[in-house]
């Protein structure tokens, strides 16, 4: 189910890749949009974009969100909703066959709150996209992408424990940065095409399990040295560079596996590409 | 359009929400808990949510200026006080809380104006500080003022409406009338035109040429009886200017300008503007009236445009292929002639390997780094290629379509000629479009056709994809009209095996009669079925 909702991802990004359907002219619209801490305790975020740049960085004030929005307003319409802890922002689509200039301008920038633990869910489309999540109290996170080329970071820990983090990614670049930061039980990646990197390095504060799913592509695993690693591996015709584990019991094993304070199981299913393992300092 | 009373009494609060003023949402101290700027070339808005639930949105779109929905002046774009509003939103985007408060609060229309928009600017200012700083709270246990809803001049419609009397003599004014209800746009009265009933505008201007038979209701609008234009029943004002250019109102003209706070939590905009739209969209479904006949004309000629259109685009791009690549597109219309078994057969066969010659592509390009790039350009550029050859391919077809036509005696076609490509190309084009044609023409007949319609155009769809197979095929082979082998006269089609289905009683009948047979195997065959009834009849 997750891997067709990939491929229509995919899909809608291939129709808005630029010059497949260019507009002759496109209105622009710059939407900033604000909302005050009002004593939540948690809220519900999700973001929808279509297309574009899409940042998203942590605030340091009393929003809970702002937002700077340009888009085509020929094309879509700007979504802005707070109502019940559930606060819904980006754009929605106003015709079928969107009209994607080359030179496209679309533009979402998004500051999250450091002060209310949210569930986030970020969806988007053919996206350049930046995601830095330092230091967000996250109590979950999912990120669905379609042609994308997408950063996240988290270089401050997750001060809320996370059940699970979720990432579909569909016929994109996606990279991360201290993802251990995120305080996760559990990370699952669902890859189609592309590169994937994952740095699975940052502040882990318990036991974690990361599955990555992958149709074809290269992917990137970047360890941390100081935990105890477990890679296994479901695989088609797919290599890997497994430098620093050990082969035993159908898995690949870290030479501190049995001594370190947390371990980190790491499974992977994959059909075509390439596995490389990557050791941090 | 006939509503009922339910349906009047919304419509009567909606107009009551729709004029509901800045000051009607004011409270003291209000905290801010969200601020939006929205800015475009002919917009500049700016929404203001307040912790009670109240909200103040302010709009400058296209010449006009709203106040919560409502029109309260006008603008030239790029003149003093759009300046002046777009620079406040300007500051509003960095601020937050109190500062943007502040920000709001200070600002005040620039000097010099002219009086319309003097006003207009006045109204926001007015709006801005009664939302943000609004007047200490009035004693709620004072008399409320009295109100005439007709007479009033300092008032708020919407608390006119939420007083039981206003919106009574509003219901009174519409009860029983047929009621045409246009929310948000201008309405014109053409000249000798007549309006049934009576005529509700929210939120929009009414221009009267003509005559509208009942009353009038507009809110957050301006009126126009020009010359010549009559309203036979009453006209009510809502936050309205009234111009009587020559026209006249044979019943009374009001103004319904109430006084004091609308009832709190009782009117909300949004929810009323959907229960209208919820109201009334039932009551438009499609007709089948006197106009029906006509309809299925319409859709039929719609119809038959689309497909001549098509046909005028298809014959455009064989034109294009005949002038660019015409040696190509013959090598590949005389290999489907030659071998149109082979070539159909290679065209099912690629269109089931297109997708994992697709993937494989992908797998190819993806499992190196250096050919992720080459991906990007992979992914699209394939089905396109995929596209044009069966493009081309189907153009080979009908240009062989069209042939077969100018070598025979067909009546009307003597425009396509043996040797004219362009007119073979055309006539062909016509005759696989020719079932979608007549599924139109038939169309207009009536829906009593409809199966004979749904057959042609499946027959339609069939004759296309076939066509695109073969043609698709003969592109493959050709390696896209490069090779001519398949089209030298050489016989490359297949040997198709015999698929004729036995009939031992016929062989058996065939042996009897003595004529010649030249496979064992049907022998062995009739022999295998034993004698059958024929046989005995005939040896008999």
């Amino acid at each position: 189910m997750r891997r067709r909702s990939s491929w229509i991802l995919v899909a809608l990004a291939l129709c808005t890749l630029p010059g497949v359907d260019r507009a002759e002219g496109q209105s622009w619209r710059t939407l900033n949009s604000s909302r005050q801490v009002s004593g939540e305790d948690e809220v519900t975020v999700k973001v929808k974009y279509a297309a574009g740049r899409f940042n998203v960085k942590p605030g340091g004030g009393g929003s809970l969100y702002e937002m700077m929005l340009t888009y085509d307003e020929d094309n879509f319409e700007p979504v802005s909703e707070y109502s019940r802890g559930i606060l819904t922002l980006g754009v929605d689509g106003i015709r079928k066959n969107i009209d994607i200039d080359g030179e496209n301008e679309s533009r979402l920038d998004l500051t999250l709150s450091r002060r209310v633990p949210m569930d986030l869910e970020l969806e988007f489309g053919a996206v350049k996209a930046d995601f830095d999540l330092s230091g967000v109290p996250l109590k979950s996170l999912s990120v669905t992408t379609g042609a994308s080329e997408s950063l996240l970071v988290v270089d401050e820990a997750n001060p809320v424990p996370m059940g699970t983090v979720e990432i579909e990614v569909g016929a994109a670049s996606f990279k991360s940065r201290g993802l251990g930061n995120l305080n996760a039980e559990r990370i699952t990646v669902d890859a189609g095409v592309g590169t994937v990197e994952l740095d699975l390095t940052g502040e882990w504060k318990r036991d974690g399990r990361v599955s990555v799913d992958m149709g074809l592509g290269a992917l990137t695993l970047r360890l941390p040295s100081d935990m105890g690693i477990r890679l296994t591996k479901d695989t088609f015709l797919t290599g890997l560079d497994a430098e620093g584990l050990e082969k035993r019991n159908g898995g690949y094993y870290s030479e501190n596996w049995d001594t370190a304070e947390y371990q980190l199981e790491i499974s992977v299913d994959a059909a075509f590409g390439k596995i490389e393992v990557v050791w941090a300092p | 359009m006939r509503l009922s009373p339910f349906e009047l009494g919304s419509a009567a609060l909606l107009a009551a929400a729709v004029g509901v003023s800045a000051a009607g949402l004011a409270a003291q101290e209000r905290p801010m808990v969200s601020s939006e700027v929205a800015v475009a070339r002919g917009e500049a808005t700016l929404v203001l949510e307040f912790s009670d639930g109240g909200s103040l949105v302010v709009t400058f779109e296209d010449g006009e200026i709203f106040l919560d929905g409502v029109v309260v002046g006008e603008f030239e774009a790029g003149e003093a006080l759009e300046d002046s509003w777009r620079g406040l939103l300007g500051q509003a985007i960095s601020l937050r809380d109190e500062a943007l408060a502040d920000a709001l609060v200070a600002w005040a229309p620039p000097e010099g104006l002219n009086e319309p928009s003097a006003r207009a600017g006045a109204t926001i200012d007015q709006a801005l500080e009664d939302a943000l700083r609004p007047p200490a709270p009035a004693d709620e246990t004072a008399d409320a003022p009295a109100v005439d809803p007709r007479e009033g001049t300092s008032l708020t419609l919407g608390s006119l409406l939420a007083l039981v009397e206003g919106r009574e003599s509003l219901l009174a004014a519409l009860d029983g009338a047929d009621l045409r209800i246009t929310l948000g746009e201008d309405v014109v009265i053409e000249a000798g035109e007549s309006v049934d009933g009576g005529l509700v505008v929210v939120g929009g201007n009414l221009n009267v040429y003509g005559t509208v038979e009942g009353d009038a209701v507009v809110v957050g609008g301006t009126v126009h009886l020009y010359d010549g234009g009559r309203v036979e029943g009453d006209l009510h004002l809502a936050d309205s200017q009234f111009f009587r250019d020559g026209g006249q109102v044979l019943g009374t003209v009001s103004t319904l300008e109430p006084r004091g706070d609308p009832v709190p939590g009782a009117l909300d905009r949004e929810d009323l503007r959907r229960e209208i739209r919820e109201a009334v969209a039932p009551r438009a479904p499609r007709s089948h009236s006197f106009w029906s006949p006509f309809r299925n004309i319409g859709e039929g000629v719609a119809g038959l445009f689309r497909n001549l259109i098509t046909l005028g685009l298809l014959a455009l791009a064989g034109l294009g292929m005949i002038y660019f690549l015409p040696d190509r597109l013959e090598v590949i219309a005389d290999t489907i002639q030659q071998a149109p078994a082979r070539s159909a057969a290679v065209g099912v066969a690629s269109g089931f390997l297109l997708l994992p010659a697709y993937v494989l592509g992908m797998v190819v390009l993806a499992v190196s780094i250096v050919g992720i790039p080459v991906l990007l350009a992979w992914i699209p550029l394939f089905p396109i290629l995929a596209l044009l050859a069966a493009a081309v391919g189907y153009a080979a077809v009908a240009r062989n379509l069209g042939r077969w036509i100018a070598e025979r005696d067909i009546q009307g076609t003597d425009w396509v000629q043996s040797h004219s490509s362009f007119s073979m190309l055309l006539g062909g084009i016509g005759a696989l479009l020719l079932p979608f044609i007549a599924g139109n023409v038939i169309h207009m007949a009536g829906d009593w056709l409809g199966f004979l319609e749904s057959l042609l155009t499946v027959f339609g769809i069939m004759a296309t994809v076939a066509a695109v197979m073969v043609g698709f095929g003969a592109v493959v082979l050709t390696r896209g009209g490069r090779r001519s082998g398949f089209a030298d006269g050489v016989d490359f089609d297949f040997d198709l095996p015999d698929w004729t289905p036995r009939r031992p009683w016929r062989e058996a009948w065939q042996t009897a009669r003595g004529m010649d047979r030249d496979s064992d195997a049907g022998k062995d065959s009739g022999a295998e079925a034993g004698p059958t009834e024929d046989t005995e009849t005939n040896d008999a």
